[in-house]
């Protein structure tokens, strides 16, 4: 099977890592969906188009949780936050990508 | 006990597993009040070759409420990071440590110390603060009283903090209590199920001889205190604050197939809390249990029928058969265990001049009237034996909170609320058997005694 590293998810997300500095931009068709909890805090919508820095240390993990391949939902977790995105083709191709194709 | 291992989750995972909590005056230094917060529990002296220590991936807090909403107006906040010097060795330390920079010590643990504000404002109060060593014996650690003196720090603004191993000062005959309560001293009257009678006899220490890991701190009252003023009398408003500790992981973590401790990401999720000793332990369903631990004071409304309706007192006077007909008479909620409990104690329950009511908002808390001034005779029973600056005033590290709470459960305090109520005659004898007498204390901060040496217990 392939290996996922952070960098193939984050390029398989439809998300672009910029070139300058350690930011990640997440298009505004998938941006739309994407909602923040932090610190236990229920869920919030962020402003589109959304720009998120990685952090100060780009190599903290990033982590990516499906929840619901059927909705396409997933929990992607970075420093001390938790980002909720809704987007069924990126889980399709994770559950796909567990399935060894 | 009191929260040992008190919840099915957090005993699989004792180094986020809060064991007791307790909050007082300072006797030494009245205008400061000291917090301690222990953690890891049960930890046998001889835990060679890897000795206890705080998990690095765990986020320890401290709260403050002082507005009774049990709301923090005050965390303080507590990260380890733990570090092999000689990382060749399989050995802790490769000679004596003689003190916290010995060349001789291996595996070390530093810690850094927040203050976070309500409205979100944290400031790093120090960091790189040294751990002591856990106490393994004559040899590794041949001056332990000075190594655990280095490390209490002076952290600004009058405050003092140490982190590290201690002797655990709670003491419960947890083999008799959950042997379906047949209490040691008064086993002769339980009915056993119809199984061979019980003959009564002395408490059994559960917890004599072992170690935990205390955050504590000493603080200036002012600090904590309401608006930053210390209250002018104990009757005054805001003159009690609420206390209570948690421990939190990331909500994410990925174990690495190279080994190590892997890496966490995510929002720090609430793993364990501690307020009141035994709430959790004895009023809390066992389904519901590690929720609570996830769950917050200002929200404990939910678990209130659990005080209202204690299912120990219940169950009393049908393993005590005959025992407590006044107890098994008396169906109205337990409005004084919910004052204990879940608003404090309103003045003029107790005295004119005893409060610690911190409003209606009904909060597991240990509450702590800051206008009352440390006993120069504390008694173990705290308030219900006439010492006021003890349990359920803030809990001291003596105070013997297991028969507090048991007297009070078999209706000992119903009187304070219910004055037509009779205790009945046998609640003087409920009691696990044990008085604290011989603890292993320390005379000045961090007050929890020097841990048990790893070589001297258990004793051959």
């Amino acid at each position: 099977m392939e290996q996922i590293n952070r960098r193939a998810f984050i390029a398989r997300s439809g998300a672009v890592a910029a070139a300058a500095g350690a930011a990640v931009l997440i298009p505004g068709q998938i941006a739309g969906a994407v909602t923040r909890a932090s610190n236990g805090a229920a869920a919030k919508s962020i402003p589109t188009p959304l720009v998120a820095t990685v952090g100060k240390d780009p190599a903290a993990p990033i982590i990516a949780h499906l929840r619901n391949a059927a909705t396409g939902e997933i929990a992607v977790f970075s420093g001390s936050e938790e980002f909720i995105l809704h987007d069924p083709g990126l889980a399709a191709r994770l559950v796909i990508a567990t399935e060894g194709r | 006990m009191s929260s040992h291992r008190e919840a099915p989750e957090i005993a699989k995972d004792p180094v986020a597993d809060s064991t007791d909590l307790y909050a007082f005056v300072s006797p030494d230094a009245p205008d400061t009040v000291t917090i301690i917060a222990n953690y890891i529990p049960l930890q046998s002296p001889a835990a060679g070759p890897n000795f206890f220590e705080f998990g690095d991936d765990v986020l320890y807090e401290i709260h403050i409420d002082n507005n009774g909403d049990g709301v923090a107006e005050i965390s303080y906040q507590f990260r380890f990071n733990t570090i092999n010097h000689i990382p060749d060795t399989f050995l802790y330390n490769v000679g004596p440590i003689e003190s916290l920079t010995s060349k001789n010590w291996n595996r070390r643990q530093y810690y850094t110390m927040w203050k976070k504000e309500r409205d979100g404002a944290i400031t790093r109060l120090a960091e790189s603060l040294r751990c002591p060593p856990c106490n393994i014996g004559p040899l590794s650690t041949p001056n332990y009283p000075e190594l655990q003196a280095l490390a209490v720090h002076s952290v600004g603004a009058g405050r003092k903090v140490f982190a590290g191993q201690r002797a655990d000062a709670f003491f419960v005959d947890l083999g008799a209590i959950f042997d379906l309560a047949d209490l040691r001293p008064i086993a002769n009257l339980h009915a056993t199920f119809g199984l061979p009678a019980l003959a009564a006899s002395k408490g059994v220490n559960s917890t004599a001889g072992v170690n935990v890991h205390s955050i504590a701190m000493q603080v200036p009252i002012s600090e904590i205190a309401y608006r930053g003023h210390a209250p002018a009398s104990p009757i005054a408003a805001h003159a009690s604050i609420g206390i209570w500790t948690t421990a939190s992981r990331q909500q994410a973590r990925v174990l690495r197939s190279a080994g190590g401790d892997g890496v966490g990401s995510g929002p720090w999720v609430q793993v364990s809390r501690l307020g009141n000793p035994l709430v959790n332990e004895v009023l809390v369903p066992i389904s519901k249990k590690d929720y609570w631990n996830a769950s917050e004071p200002k929200d404990d409304k939910q678990f209130a029928a659990g005080a209202a309706h204690p299912e120990l007192a219940s169950l009393l006077n049908v393993l005590y058969p005959g025992a407590f007909p006044n107890l098994a008479a008396y169906t109205g909620a337990r409005a004084d265990l919910e004052a204990i409990f879940l608003t404090g104690i309103p003045a003029g329950v107790v005295s004119p001049n005893f409060s610690t009511f911190t409003g209606k908002v009904e909060a597991d808390m240990l509450r702590l009237n800051l206008a009352i001034p440390p006993s120069t005779s504390p008694k173990p029973t705290g308030v219900v034996g006439g010492d006021v600056a003890g349990f359920p005033n803030g809990r001291r590290v003596a105070d013997d909170v297991v028969t507090i709470e048991l007297q009070a459960l078999a209706g000992a305090t119903i009187p304070l609320v219910d004055k037509t109520y009779s205790p009945d005659k046998a609640i003087a004898d409920v009691s696990d058997g044990l008085t604290g007498a011989g603890l292993n204390l320390w005379p000045t901060f961090p007050y929890l005694g020097i841990p048990y040496s790893g070589y001297a217990v258990p004793a051959a």
